[in-house]
C-alpha cells in the first residue's frame, strides 16, 4: 500500500535523524558494516585461497614470513597467507556468530512473549527452564555438549553443532528481558482496549505487544550477537570448531598450537584477536546506542518529539 | 515602590511586576513562557492562579521561587517580597527565603515522598535542613505540625505507602509549614484527590490560614476550587495574565473573553437539567498557542469570539487598562475591548 | 425514548481474592476478598444516558470492566437487549457478540491508544477484529466517515498520523471514533473527559451529546465529576463501596437528594460561583477498604445521621416514587 511505504520512509528518516547524532553508534555501525562487507567480498580482496601455500623462489613454503616480507599480514607456519585466512575466517566467525545470535534471539523472544503474556503455569514452566539454564555455567556446558555430539559421530558438521549449541543456550537473558517488558505492556490501557473490542490473543500479541517490544528485541539482538561471536571464538580456540574451515578463534588455536608465540610471529595471533575485538566492539557500541534510543522508559520522549512545548500537567483523577 | 494594585491595603506581602520568563529549547528555539505577569498577595490572603495546561501558572511559581530548570531564564520584571526584590538576590540569599518565608507544595508531590523514610522523619528533615533548631525541639515541632494538619501522632512512624492520598497530601502540607512561612504556594494540591478528600484538604488549608495568618497562592485548573477558596483570582492564558481581580468580580462580571468562555464551558450543577434539549456547553475553538511560535498581538486573538483588528497587532496591557474600582480593589483585564476607563467598547 | 431496555444488570457481584502471603497461608488466615462490586442492579433504556457517580474505590470502573468482559463476573447476570451475556441457551449472546454492540471509552487519552499504531490502524481495528468491511476501500471510507463525525476533519490528514502527534482532545476524539465505527448501541464511557482541559471537555461532551441525539445510542457515563452529570445525564446513580446507594432521574437526585452520602457529595462539589458559599457536609475520614466492610449499612461509620439501627441493618434500594430509589433506613422511615 502506498501509504505504508510513505509511513515507513518517514519512520526511517526520523530514526536516522536521532541515530546519526550519536557518534559512538555511528562508529559501532561502521565497524560491523566493514566486517560484513569484508566477509562477503572475501574472494575479491585476495588473490589466494586460504589453504594455498605460498612458495618462495626455491619452491619451499614461505613459513612465518612477517608482513614486511609478505604483504599484508605475512604467512603462517605452513606458508599460507594470513590475510586470506583472516577474511575467509570472517565468513565463519560472522555466520556462526550471527546465526547463533539470531537463534538465541528468536527462542528468547518467543519464550519471553509466551511467558509474559499468558502468565500462569506456562510462565512458571518456561521460567523454571530458563532458571535452570541460567544456573548452569555456560562454557563448561557447551564444551560438554559439543564434545559429546562429536563423539557420537552423527556426521553433523561441527559448525552446525556449534551454532546450535550457542543458540539454544544463550537465549535466557533475552527471555527474561522480553518477559518483563511484556508484563508491563500487557497492563497498559491500549491493550485493555483491544481486549474490550474483542481482539484475540494472537491479534493482541501481533498488533499491540510486538510493535512495542520490537525495538528492544533489535537492540538486544545486536548485543547478543557480540556475545555469540565471542563464545564461538572461545570454543573454536579450544579446538571445537571445524579445522577445515577455520574461524578467527580457530586461527588463534592454530597460532598457539603451532608455536607462533615462541617464534615471535605476532602477525599470526594478533590479527584474528583484533578482528574479534573489532566486530564485538562494533556490535556492543551499536547495541548500546540502539538500546538507549529505543529504551521503553525513554520511548515517550523519543516519540513525543518536539511536539508539545507545553508541560502536560498530569491531571489524573483516581 | 510600584503602585500597588490594592489601594488602602497596607503592607503587601508579595508583589510580582511584569515578570517575564523564557525557556531555551533544543534547536535553539525559545519559548516565551511568561510575559508581563503581575499580581499582588496580601498577608493572610488567598490568591488563585487559574488557567488550562500550558498557560504558565506553574512556571510563575517556579519563577517566583527561582526554581526554574537550567534552560529557564527570568528575563525581566521584579518580585518584591516584603519590599525586597527576590530577583536581585544571590542564590545563597534566596535560599534563606525559601521554606522560611515562602514554601511550596509541588504538583503531585504527595507521590514523591521518599518511600523508605518514615513520614515523621521526613518532616523532621525539612526542619533540620534549615538549621532552625536542634533534634529534640525539631521532634517536638514535628508533633505540632502533625496535629496542625490533622494526622494522628500515632502515625508519625509510618511509611508513605501506609498513608492514603489525602493523608500524604496533609504530610506535604506539614512539611511545607515546617519553618512557619508567611506564604504558601500550592500547585494543584487537590487535583488527584476525590472530591470529599479535596473538600477536607481545602477546609484544612482554610483553618491553617486562619490560625497562622498564612497567605496562599493556589494554582489550579479547577474554577470551582478557586471560587471556593480564593479572595483574588489571576486568570492566565498563553503565559500572560488575561484577567485579575477579586473572585466575586471575575466570576460574576468577567471582562476578558477568555474568562467569559471558560466560565461558560464549565459544567456545573445548576445548569440546564434537561440534557436532551439543553444547549451545548460553550467551547473555545482551536488550541492554546505554542510558546515558541506565538501569534502577533494578543495571544488569545486567534480563538477570540470578539477579536478586532487591533488585537492582532498590539498586545493589550494589563496594568494600564483597568475597570471597576470597588471596595478598594481593582479589577483588571488585558483586553482591547476595555478602554482606559474600563468601559467595554462593544 | 422507547422503553426498550438495552442493558440490564441484575445483582452483579465482582470480588477479587487478595493474594495471600506464604505466612498467612500457613497461619490459615481467612482469604481476604476485595468486594469491589457487591450486589448492583440497574438498567439502561435505549437512548438513555445513565451516570454512575462515586469516589475512587466505589466500584464504578470495575462495573464497566466487568460489563465488557475484561473481568469475569463473580455473581449475577448481565442482559443485553434481553439476552444473557455469556450464558448458554438460545436466549443468550456471546461476549464477542456483545463486544460488537457495546464499546468502551477509557479515561486516559494518552494511554488508550497504541503509540506505535497509526490513527487508521486504531480506528479500523474493531472492523478487523470482527471481520467487517473486508474491502480495503470500503474500510477506509468507513474510517474516514467516523473520524469526520468525531470532529477530525479532513479525515485524510489524520489517517497516517501517530497518537503522539495529536492533542489530548484530538486523541479522545479518535477513541470515540474507534468506538463508533461498529455502530454500537451502548457506550461505556469511563471518565472520558477527566484528563482534559475544561474547554476541551466541553467539546467532547458536546460530541457525545450529539452522537446520542443523532444515533439514539445509550451511554453508561462513569465519572466522579458531578458537574458534568447535571449537564449530560438522564438518570444518575450514586455508588459507595460497591453498591448503588441512590438512583433516579438526574434533576430529581440533584435537587432532592435523599441519601446522606449523596447530600454530602453534592455539598462539597466546588461551584464556580464565589457568592454561593453554602454549608458543606464534609465527611471525616476516608472511604474504607472494600475488604473490611462495616456491618449493617456500609456507610454508617461516616454518616452524620447514623442511628443504632444502621449498624445492624443493611438497607436495600427502596422506591420513593418517580423512579427515585434510595438505600437508607432514614429515607425509608419518612
Amino acid at each position: 500500500m502506498n501509504e505504508h511505504w510513505t509511513l515507513f520512509k518517514r519512520n526511517l528518516r526520523d530514526f536516522w535523524k536521532a541515530f546519526h547524532r550519536n557518534k559512538l553508534g555511528l562508529l559501532g555501525g561502521f565497524l560491523v558494516l566493514t566486517a560484513i562487507i569484508v566477509a562477503v567480498c572475501a574472494p575479491l580482496l585476495t588473490p589466494y585461497q586460504p589453504t594455498e601455500i605460498i612458495r618462495d623462489e626455491n619452491g619451499r613454503g614461505l613459513t612465518f614470513a612477517p608482513p614486511s616480507v609478505h604483504k599484508p599480514l605475512g604467512t603462517d607456519d605452513a606458508g599460507r597467507d594470513i590475510w586470506t585466512q583472516l577474511i575467509y575466517g570472517a565468513r565463519i566467525s560472522l555466520s556462526v556468530g550471527f546465526l547463533a545470535g539470531f537463534i538465541a534471539m528468536f527462542v528468547g523472544s518467543l519464550f519471553g512473549i509466551l511467558a509474559g503474556y499468558f502468565g500462569g503455569h506456562l510462565d512458571n514452566l518456561l521460567m523454571r527452564i530458563t532458571d535452570i539454564l541460567l544456573v548452569i555455567p555456560d562454557l563448561p556446558l557447551m564444551l560438554v555438549l559439543v564434545a559429546t555430539v562429536r563423539q557420537l559421530d552423527l556426521g553433523i558438521s561441527p559448525l552446525v553443532v556449534l551454532t546450535a549449541v550457542i543458540g539454544l543456550l544463550y537465549w535466557t537473558s533475552t527471555a527474561r528481558l522480553i518477559r518483563s517488558q511484556v508484563l508491563t505492556i500487557k497492563e497498559r490501557q491500549f491493550v485493555d482496549r483491544a481486549r474490550a473490542i474483542g481482539a484475540g490473543h494472537f491479534h493482541i500479541i501481533r498488533k499491540h505487544i510486538l510493535p512495542q517490544i520490537m525495538p528492544l528485541i533489535v537492540a538486544n539482538t545486536v548485543l547478543v550477537l557480540s556475545i555469540a561471536i565471542l563464545i564461538e571464538s572461545g570454543l573454536a580456540f579450544l579446538g571445537l570448531g571445524d579445522p577445515t574451515r577455520p574461524s578467527w578463534g580457530a586461527m588463534l588455536n592454530f597460532a598457539f598450537d603451532r608455536s607462533a608465540v615462541t617464534n615471535g610471529a605476532w602477525w599470526f595471533y594478533l590479527p584474528p584477536g583484533l578482528a574479534i575485538v573489532w566486530v564485538s566492539l562494533g556490535c556492543v557500541l551499536l547495541g548500546n546506542v540502539l538500546e538507549e534510543m529505543l529504551n521503553p522508559r525513554l520511548m515517550a520522549h523519543h516519540l513525543e518529539g518536539g511536539q508539545s512545548m507545553i508541560a502536560v500537567s498530569g491531571k489524573g483523577s483516581e | 515602590m510600584n503602585e500597588t494594585l490594592r489601594p488602602n491595603s497596607g503592607q503587601v506581602l508579595l508583589s510580582v511586576r511584569h515578570l517575564a520568563t523564557e525557556f531555551h529549547l533544543a534547536d535553539k528555539q525559545v519559548a516565551r513562557a511568561l510575559e508581563d505577569v503581575s499580581f499582588d498577595v496580601l498577608p493572610g490572603q488567598t490568591v488563585g492562579l487559574v488557567g488550562e495546561s500550558g498557560c504558565g501558572k506553574t512556571t510563575t511559581l517556579m519563577s517566583v521561587m527561582r526554581l526554574l530548570p537550567s534552560n529557564g531564564r527570568i528575563t525581566s520584571g521584579n518580585v518584591f517580597f516584603k519590599g525586597n526584590d527576590l530577583l536581585a538576590l544571590s542564590e545563597r540569599e534566596m535560599r534563606d527565603h525559601r521554606w522560611k518565608d515562602m514554601a511550596i507544595i509541588f504538583q503531585g508531590a504527595m507521590n514523591a515522598l521518599n518511600p523508605v523514610m518514615r513520614i515523621g522523619d521526613q518532616i523532621r528533615e525539612a526542619i533540620l535542613l534549615h538549621n532552625l533548631m536542634d533534634r529534640d525541639p525539631a521532634e517536638h515541632r514535628v508533633g505540632e505540625l502533625l496535629e496542625l494538619v490533622g494526622i494522628p501522632r500515632s502515625r508519625r512512624d509510618q511509611y508513605p505507602h501506609q498513608y492514603s492520598g489525602g493523608m500524604r497530601q496533609r504530610a506535604m502540607i506539614a512539611m511545607a509549614l515546617a519553618c512557619s512561612p508567611d506564604l504558601l504556594f500550592a500547585d494543584e494540591p487537590t487535583t488527584a484527590l476525590d472530591v470529599m478528600i479535596q473538600a477536607q484538604i481545602l477546609e484544612l488549608l482554610k483553618e491553617i490560614q486562619q490560625k497562622l495568618g498564612l497567605a496562599i497562592v493556589l494554582v489550579t485548573h479547577d474554577l470551582g476550587v478557586v471560587a471556593e477558596m480564593c479572595d483574588d483570582v489571576v486568570v492566565m492564558y498563553g503565559g500572560k495574565v488575561a484577567e485579575y481581580g477579586p473572585a466575586e468580580l471575575v466570576y460574576n462580571q468577567p471582562q476578558h473573553p477568555y474568562t467569559q468562555r471558560l466560565l461558560e464551558a464549565f459544567p456545573d450543577l445548576n445548569r440546564s437539567n434537561d440534557p436532551s434539549t439543553g444547549k451545548d456547553l460553550a467551547t473555545i475553538p482551536g488550541t492554546p498557542p505554542r510558546l515558541n511560535a506565538l501569534p502577533p498581538g494578543c495571544r488569545f486573538s486567534p480563538r477570540c469570539h470578539k477579536s478586532m483588528e487591533v488585537c492582532t497587532q498590539v498586545t493589550p496591557d494589563l496594568l494600564t487598562q483597568n475597570t471597576f474600582v470597588s471596595s478598594g480593589a481593582r479589577h483588571l483585564a488585558a483586553c482591547h475591548l476595555l478602554d482606559n476607563e474600563g468601559i467595554q467598547k462593544s | 425514548m422507547s422503553t426498550e431496555l438495552i442493558l440490564e444488570v441484575k445483582d452483579l457481584y465482582k470480588h477479587f481474592p487478595m493474594r495471600q502471603s506464604m505466612l498467612n497461608m500457613l497461619r490459615r488466615r481467612k482469604l481476604e476478598i476485595v468486594r469491589a462490586v457487591d450486589g448492583v442492579s440497574f438498567s439502561i433504556e435505549k437512548g438513555e444516558v445513565l451516570a454512575l457517580v462515586g469516589e475512587s474505590g466505589c466500584g464504578k470502573t470495575t462495573i464497566a470492566r466487568t460489563l465488557i468482559g475484561l473481568e469475569k463476573v463473580t455473581g449475577g447476570e448481565i442482559l443485553f437487549k434481553g439476552k444473557s451475556v455469556g450464558g448458554d441457551g438460545v436466549q443468550s449472546i456471546s461476549l464477542k457478540q456483545l463486544r460488537q454492540r457495546a464499546q468502551v471509552v477509557f479515561q486516559d487519552p494518552y494511554e488508550s491508544l497504541n503509540p506505535r499504531a497509526t490513527i487508521y490502524d486504531i480506528v479500523s481495528e474493531p472492523l478487523v477484529v470482527h471481520d467487517l468491511f473486508k474491502d480495503d476501500h470500503e474500510r477506509s471510507e468507513r474510517v474516514k466517515q467516523v473520524l469526520e463525525e468525531a470532529g477530525l476533519r479532513p479525515a485524510e490528514d489524520y489517517l497516517l498520523r501517530y497518537p503522539h502527534e495529536l492533542s489530548g482532545g484530538q486523541r479522545q476524539r479518535v477513541v470515540i471514533a474507534a468506538a463508533m465505527v461498529l455502530e454500537p448501541e451502548l457506550l461505556l464511557a469511563d471518565e472520558p473527559v477527566s484528563m482534559l482541559d475544561v474547554s476541551i471537555r466541553a467539546e467532547i461532551l458536546n460530541l457525545l451529546n450529539a452522537l446520542r441525539r443523532s444515533r439514539g445510542i445509550s451511554i453508561l457515563f462513569i465519572t466522579h465529576d458531578l458537574g458534568t452529570v447535571g449537564y449530560f445525564a438522564d438518570r444518575l446513580a450514586v455508588m459507595y463501596l460497591g453498591r448503588i446507594v441512590e438512583i433516579g432521574p438526574t434533576a430529581e437526585v440533584l435537587n432532592n437528594p435523599q441519601h446522606p452520602y449523596t447530600k454530602a457529595l453534592l455539598s462539597v462539589v466546588p461551584m464556580p460561583n464565589p457568592k454561593l458559599r453554602r454549608k458543606m457536609i464534609i465527611l471525616s475520614g476516608e472511604t474504607p477498604n472494600p475488604i473490611n466492610l462495616p456491618g449493617g449499612c456500609r456507610f454508617h461509620p461516616r454518616c452524620p445521621l447514623a442511628m443504632d439501627a444502621c449498624k445492624v441493618n443493611d438497607p436495600s434500594l427502596d422506591e420513593l416514587g418517580n423512579g427515585h430509589q434510595v438505600a437508607c433506613l432514614l429515607a425509608k422511615a419518612e
